[in-house]
């Protein structure tokens, strides 16, 4: 009786939401998902790959964008002052993000205005181009610090060198893969799909995905923030036994 | 094995790490230094910020403070008054260093004033231990003959608020010991050394102690003063990181050993003459990066 009775709610629930899933899918061309939501940061952690799902059910070119939490960025220049290279010059860049990637489903070819809607919209390199805090009048100076905080960016591989690949599985269903290295910041990153044919964006779609500290490391960064003096106190007590150690290691 | 470091929010080879703490615990074993000139650099080098490694380092000196310490403490070897004036002294020191270090940073003049600093203080403590054990090996005898029997500064003799300090058989202004620990202070909080090799020659001719109680009250009372800097270090800027610091005192307790056994074997002059080549050679990296022209003039940081 009650297995029968289970049997019919499981029935009823599975028949409802599949009737609410299709007219989901109905109301949107372009639908994406993440393999994970978020990025564990543990002690073995070396980096991570951020794979992407997506479904369209019409015609078009995907753009994929990932985007770091936005930071403040000073770009400094060296010059020889008395025979010693040191920092002279900086300019302060506001609303930089700290990580930045993407990925085109079409590479190359691409029409006028297909590349002006994904400018538009913030994919591509060109898009990161960023205006200094402090207004400066000579435009050679600027443009060489702001190509050396993209060259500085793209050494550190927190900025890409190129446009990823998206990989279509069959002609809806479609993958992209992006790599996040060790030293990628945390916080929360926002992922943008753009569905875009003739300079039209015909969808997009958003999530996003968080970048944290787990574990061991999650708990160290805590109580080293949170609780620093005791923190300390610890690495203090950490230190005295260790030179206690090596005392006792010493007389025998 | 590549290991993520909470703090300095960087991963990196554990290995290295490790080899770098065995080594540095091995001089300290062979020479009775702390090596803080050694870590600090190579932990910049390996894109460790300047900040953690300088915090992270101040922690790892305290253990190689109390190794030290523990010894002299024992044969009597240690003047806990002076030591105790000197890290007064010591704590402000590590304070305001740690404020000019801030400072520094803020400028974008830390690396450059680092480098600096250990340049200038490395090259010339190289060239006079490199002098010394030279001249030494000609004239065996005479090295030792001019540290006693000092005769101290007339404007030092003039100072206030003298005190008299028995365990060294010494009447001095206590604004003196203040003033090296002072020095020694600023010198662990911005470049994650314990001084020592600043400390004891200044403690021997500028206070007239002996030879023998300023190497153990400088290790004593850099214990207290690399404690203070690694708190501060801790509490103002979170820079102390104790996975870091973990796998440096195990790597420097497992080095000390192998030193141990090592200063055991090796003449003194000739102990003397690899560790000066050594500081030399330090000094001598980071004079070339501050000399050469860098592959990139522009550095990205974030503020």
């Amino acid at each position: 009786m009650t297995i029968r009775f289970v049997t019919m709610v499981v029935l009823f629930v599975l028949v409802f939401s599949s009737i609410g899933l299709t007219q989901a899918y109905a109301q949107k061309t372009l639908t994406i998902d993440l393999a994970s939501d978020h990025v564990d940061i543990t002690t073995g952690f070396n980096g991570a790959n951020l794979i992407l799902y997506g479904m369209k059910d019409r015609p078009g070119e995907i753009a994929v964008v990932i985007r770091g939490p936005e930071k403040k960025m000073t770009v400094r220049k060296k010059n020889r002052v008395l025979g010693l290279w040191m920092n002279t010059e900086h300019m302060d860049f506001d609303g930089v993000p700290a990580y930045y990637d993407y990925a085109l489903s079409k590479k190359e070819g691409l029409s006028d205005a297909e590349e002006q809607v994904l400018f538009e919209n913030g994919v591509g390199l060109a898009t990161l181009i960023y205006e200094p805090r402090d207004a400066v009048p000579e435009r050679d100076r600027i443009q060489s610090f702001q190509q050396a905080l993209i060259r500085n960016k793209q050494l550190n591989h927190l900025f890409p060198m190129e446009a990823g690949s998206i990989e279509f599985l069959n002609d809806d269903f479609f993958r992209t893969t992006m790599y996040l290295p060790s030293n990628v910041p945390r916080g929360t990153y926002e992922i943008e799909t753009f569905l875009f044919r003739q300079g039209q964006i015909i969808d997009r779609s958003a999530t996003t995905m968080m970048v944290a500290p787990v574990g061991l490391n999650a708990r160290v960064y805590d109580f080293a923030t949170q609780k620093s003096f005791y923190y300390g106190l610890i690495c203090i007590f950490i230190a005295v036994f260790a030179g206690w150690l090596i005392n006792v290691i010493r007389n025998k | 094995m590549q290991i993520y470091l909470p703090i300095a929010e960087i991963s990196v080879p554990a290995e290295t790490i490790f080899i770098l703490g065995c080594t540095v615990g091995f001089l300290s074993g062979v020479f009775g230094v702390g090596g803080g000139f050694l870590t600090t650099p190579f932990l910049i080098f390996l894109g460790i910020p300047p900040a953690v490694a300088v915090g992270t380092q101040a922690n790892q000196l305290v253990a190689s403070g109390m190794s030290g310490t523990i010894g002299h403490f024992k044969r009597g070897n240690v003047d806990v008054k002076i030591g105790g004036m000197m890290l007064v002294g010591g704590v402000v020191g590590s304070f305001i260093g740690i404020l000019i270090f801030r400072l520094l940073e803020y400028l974008g003049q830390i690396d450059f004033a680092v480098s600096l600093l250990y340049v200038v203080l490395l090259s010339s403590i190289g060239v006079l231990m490199l002098s010394e054990s030279i001249f030494s090996s000609f004239k065996k005898k005479t090295v030792k003959s001019h540290f006693n029997a000092q005769r101290v500064n007339p404007f030092i003799a003039r100072l206030p608020y003298k005190m008299r300090f028995p365990r060294s058989k010494l009447y001095i202004s206590a604004l003196v010991p203040i003033g090296i620990g002072f020095v020694g202070g600023i010198l662990a909080a911005i470049l994650g050394i314990g001084g020592g090799f600043l400390l004891v020659p200044a403690m021997i001719y500028i206070l007239g102690m002996p030879t023998i109680l300023a190497a153990g009250t400088s290790l004593f009372q850099i214990i207290f003063t690399t404690a203070a800097a690694t708190l501060m270090h801790a509490t103002m800027n979170n820079t102390v990181d104790i996975v870091l610091g973990i796998i440096l005192i195990v790597g420097g307790v497992i080095g000390s050993q192998f030193g141990l056994v090592f200063a055991r074997v090796i003449k003194p002059n000739h102990a003397r003459t690899i560790l000066a080549i050594l500081v030399l050679a330090v000094s001598g990296r980071l004079a070339y990066k501050l000399l050469a022209t860098p592959y990139d003039l522009y550095s990205t940081v974030v503020m």
